[in-house]
């Protein structure tokens, strides 16, 4: 590949700008990653390529108004192959990996393309075409084509990170298994969140039942028939995310002192629950496990006839837990504003995006300049206090 | 008799005398007690200089705070989720 080669020559260069995948190889100008239909109705992804010529400096010279191509029959998006333009199999090898194995032909009306851009997007654009009609967003230009069709944990492809090209960056959070104590309001945003992510697993442990107020406080929305089952909080959320992913398993139980070993071997916990001699035990318990986390909590009250408060998230990880001490961990009081069943909803997923924060951040998803270990959020002045 | 200056503690005006508090006295200034089963409190302040411009400080048990006029205090036990 010569990309100072692509870069001087004005046809290869206004393909590179517009994002196709584009490289020189054996004096053969190859695109990768076109979208196209095979018999299956499947979207998969061709290559075409062409030997070239310079004319000049910088003038590619069409040799015909052929390529090649390393793929399947092309078909339209009923299965069906498209014979107009595919001209005949033909084994070709360029490299042991690129393998042509049709000659494509679609020749224009004045004999032959103009250049090499108008001949390069015309078999694009014929290739995909019946692939975007099954799926608009799929394209030959900076698609990271590459994970599109890989065995995924969502029930259907993320094309807005593989459209942006960033699978690399999702993917840093891809193997983790992650635990979710505590499914309230805070903690089902959290799930919102993690569910979005390409982690492999999510566990959720919460041993109550989903009530009226929690209805006030999740994400979405839930159905008076739903809700009149009065179904675990983890079951409800579990079959909710299910739509969209795999890898959910919900424990129906609250974790204390005898069962808090079922956090053994997650690679991150998120805390957001309220019960307090229960939040000791497992915080010792992941401390001496070397599992980080992060604790989620806030505290409400009634001035006047408005509310006031603040919302905190604290990381303990194995290497640095200076701000363990800013953890609450004394029982909430019964009487409080929160208990009354105020609805909050979105300091809820204020305090569960301060948590996700923290946790992308620790994985190299966001930069990091300094790890903020403890933030505070003040509702009535909106600032946040942060602690490094 | 030390000098009152007017505090803002969780959005109520308190007159204090101008000179250090203990984490603890200023919870008992919020709630009319410390409450030892809580364990711990978020407790953080901000003040505006003479050009308007904000300073916020966040306080740990065992912290002393010094208290001066005008200064907003929220301090709260931030175990809700």
């Amino acid at each position: 590949m010569s990309i100072q080669l692509i870069d001087h020559n004005e046809d290869l260069k206004k393909l590179k700008d517009e994002g196709y995948n584009i490289s020189i190889i054996n004096d053969n100008i190859v695109v990768k990653g076109i979208p196209y239909v095979n018999k299956e109705k499947k979207i998969v992804f061709g290559t075409i390529f062409c030997p070239f010529t310079l004319s000049g400096e910088n003038k590619v010279l069409q040799q015909n108004h052929t390529v090649r191509f390393a793929g399947e029959f092309p078909c339209d998006q009923f299965g069906k192959e498209d014979k107009s333009y595919v001209n005949s199999p033909q084994t070709f090898p360029l490299t042991n990996d690129i393998i042509g194995n049709y000659y494509f032909s679609s020749k224009p009306l004045s004999g032959n393309y103009p250049d090499f851009y108008s001949k390069i997007k015309r078999y694009v654009h014929l290739l995909s075409a019946p692939a975007k009609s099954i799926d608009p967003s799929v394209t030959a230009q900076n698609f990271d084509f590459e994970s599109y069709n890989e065995v995924s944990i969502f029930n259907y492809p993320d094309t807005n990170t593989a459209r942006a090209g960033l699978t690399h960056i999702s993917g840093k959070l891809k193997n983790q298994k992650v635990a979710i104590v505590g499914l309230g309001g805070t903690g089902s945003f959290v799930l919102d969140f993690v569910s979005k992510t390409p982690v492999k697993h999510i566990s959720l442990f919460d041993g109550d039942v989903m009530y009226n107020h929690n209805a006030f406080r999740i994400p979405g929305v839930i159905s008076e028939e739903e809700l009149s089952q009065r179904p675990s909080k983890v079951s409800f959320l579990k079959n909710r995310y299910d739509n969209l992913r795999g890898g959910i398993m919900p424990y129906e139980v609250f974790i204390d002192g005898s069962n808090v070993k079922l956090l053994e071997g997650h690679d991150f916990v998120f805390l957001a629950l309220d019960k307090a001699e229960a939040k000791s035990v497992i915080i010792d318990y992941l401390m001496t496990s070397g599992i980080p986390f992060v604790d989620l909590g806030m505290g409400l009250s009634v001035v006047g006839d408005s509310i006031r408060g603040s919302v905190r998230k604290t990381l303990v990880t194995p290497d640095n837990s200076s701000a363990l001490n800013k953890i609450a961990i004394g029982q909430a009081a019964d009487n409080d504003v929160y208990s009354q069943n105020i609805q909050i909803s979105e300091l809820n997923a204020l305090n569960a995006i301060l948590g996700i924060l923290a946790w992308k951040k620790m994985n190299g998803f966001y930069i990091s300049e300094e790890t903020i270990y403890n933030s505070t959020f003040i509702v009535d002045e909106e600032e946040i206090s942060n602690a490094t | 008799m030390k000098k009152l200056i007017t505090v803002i503690i969780n959005a109520e005006p308190k007159q204090v005398e101008k000179r250090d508090f203990s984490f603890q006295d200023v919870v008992i200034l919020a709630y009319g007690n410390f409450d030892d089963s809580q364990k711990s409190y978020t407790m953080v302040s901000t003040l505006k200089n003479d050009k308007g411009e904000k300073h916020i400080h966040e306080y740990s048990f065992g912290d002393m705070i010094k208290m001066k006029e005008g200064m907003r205090i929220n301090v709260d036990s931030t175990n809700r989720s």
